[in-house]
């Protein structure tokens, strides 16, 4: 299966998971309505959405720390194949014996070194076989094909690459850290959101909603509405955060994961209130 | 998709969005539609148009930021296929493809219908007169003269290398301010609406309520500050590198 129709697999999960939980809520009895739009039900749609998301989440993670890697290692793969050129090797056994020093190369030109002697071409066995992944990455194979096509010509270009190669890296890092930055920050504003929220629905709202103030009178409907939007904004805030996240470092979902951990410790003490595990607003009132 | 078919959609879209705020304006105005259920109308629709612009300024920004932003990969790609003796058209055709950049496919699909680059670029590019423009024209100039455009573009590399250094830094604060102030935008704006709305409600201020609706604003706010958040993080980032 391509590495594109797996990806538009799995974001078809969190649909599917939304609409067998409707259909199960149907079925039951339990009704489309509760939920999706009581708050006991918006907290398991909430649950199955995050939990939904993980897959394609855990597939990006992985995909991209794997491509990372190499990025990383691009500049010492060239530095290893041009001392192998200068010993006096073939470009093709260079290659090779660049591939046995660099860890994240090594399968992959183990695998391409195999079919090269089966006596296919380069080129062709790097467009069909080598997932690219990454622009650096896309480069380094295009210039690996080019140098085996040219040859001697290019042989001079490869220490400059390499000195490219590695401040792109640099680059690469530095956008990283930013992201794990903004990462942190959208973590720690989600949290306190959800305990904040929990505060205001559960103390200060709940008390107008029941006690019933001379003031202000808040119905239950109005409470129910409050809840429900907050809960899914905690859904959205995780999920969009997410890729916003990894928008920065230039992936696709590489922190869907951590921010949809996050996501589920911020909807637990919603949770633990709103099924009355905690009685919160009791706790206030007996103060 | 060009510039040209970005700005239709996009006022397609507003011309759309005003005229259902205006219908349910009129509604409301003449009794047809309680009024508050009419000004909610309104008020969403208004977010609609608000986002759809945003989403369109972005989008612009990224076409030719996302150039500017890959100009190292060009300069490093144009400088090893003229290196290989490819020409220039086919140098373009090929990063088109390696990068998915449109602005270059547009570039070579006038080159090869017989107009030189300066043309095809003018032709592409327009009245747009950023930085990506000159860096790109100054780079396909040094190539077309051999040599000695060859040791131009190693140094030029290099400039830009030296540039981006510099760049990188200033662009990640930038990013974190602006992740900053989405967050609190979409975090604590619904809130904020969801608080004042329920106490209007207690106040007896709106007559006519409607939850879903209200959790649904809520939400589209929310969300609406999340995906601009996307935006925003994909045309910074793609400024210094992508």
């Amino acid at each position: 299966m391509k590495e594109k129709h797996l990806r538009m697999l799995l974001a078809l999960i969190p649909g599917t998971a939304v609409l067998a939980l409707i259909a199960v809520a149907v079925y039951t009895g339990y009704g489309a309505r509760n939920i999706l739009f009581t708050a006991r039900g918006a907290v398991i749609t909430s649950y199955v959405v995050m939990a939904a998301f993980l897959p394609l989440g855990l597939y990006e993670y992985a995909r991209f720390r794997y491509y990372r890697r190499m990025e990383h290692d691009a500049a010492r793969f060239l530095s290893t194949l041009e001392a192998s050129i200068i010993a006096g090797l073939p470009f093709f056994e260079a290659f090779y014996r660049a591939g046995e020093y660099i860890s994240s190369f090594r399968r992959v030109v183990s695998d391409v070194y195999k079919r090269l002697i089966m006596g296919e071409r380069f080129r062709d066995v790097v467009d069909r076989e080598v997932p690219r992944g990454t622009t650096p990455l896309k480069l380094l194979w295009e210039y690996l094909v080019l140098l085996s096509e040219v040859g001697e010509e290019l042989f001079a270009s490869i220490s400059e690459y390499s000195l490219f190669f590695s401040k792109i890296s640099e680059f690469r890092r530095a956008l990283e850290t930013a992201a794990r930055q903004a990462l942190v920050l959208m973590a720690l504003m989600l949290f306190s959101f959800s305990i904040m929220l929990v505060l205001v629905v559960h103390v200060f709202l709940y008390e107008m909603a029941t006690a019933g103030w001379e003031i202000i009178k808040i119905s239950p409907e109005v409470m129910n509405a409050i809840e429900v939007a907050f809960i899914y904004i905690i859904v959205v805030q995780s999920v969009l955060g997410g890729f916003t996240v990894s928008r920065i470092g230039g992936e696709r979902a590489y922190y869907l994961p951590h921010m949809l951990a996050m996501g589920f410790a911020s909807l637990t003490p919603f949770a633990l209130v709103i099924y009355d595990v905690v009685n919160l607003a009791g706790f206030v009132s007996s103060l | 998709m060009s510039k040209e078919e970005l700005r239709s959609q996009l006022v397609a879209l507003l011309v759309v969005f005003f005229g259902l705020a205006g219908f349910f304006a009129v509604l409301g105005f003449f009794g047809v539609l309680p009024w508050s259920f009419s000004l909610m109308m309104v008020l969403t629709f208004m977010i609609c148009n608000l986002a759809v612009t945003l989403i369109y300024r972005a989008k612009v920004a990224e076409e030719f930021g996302a150039l500017g932003g890959r100009m190292i990969y060009i300069y490093l790609f144009m400088r090893m296929y003229f290196l290989a003796g490819l020409t220039p058209a086919d140098a373009i055709r090929k990063i088109a493809e390696h990068l998915d950049l449109e602005v270059l496919r547009r570039i070579y699909k006038y080159m090869i219908v017989g107009h030189s680059f300066t043309e095809a670029s003018n032709r592409v590019f327009g009245d747009y007169r950023g930085e990506p423009r000159m860096l790109f024209e100054n780079l396909m100039n040094s190539g077309v003269f051999g040599v000695g455009g060859l040791q131009y573009m190693k140094d030029a590399t290099n400039t830009l290398l030296h540039e981006l250094d510099k760049k990188v830094e200033k662009v990640s604060v930038e990013i974190l301010n602006g992740v900053q102030m989405l967050a609190v935008l979409g975090t604590f704006a619904p809130l904020t609406i969801a608080v004042i709305g329920a106490a209007l409600m207690g106040l007896g201020v709106f007559g006519i309520f409607n939850p879903v609706f209200m959790a649904l604003l809520c939400l589209g706010i929310s969300g609406l500050a999340f995906s601009y958040g996307i935006y925003y993080a994909m045309s910074k980032s793609s400024e210094v590198i992508s």
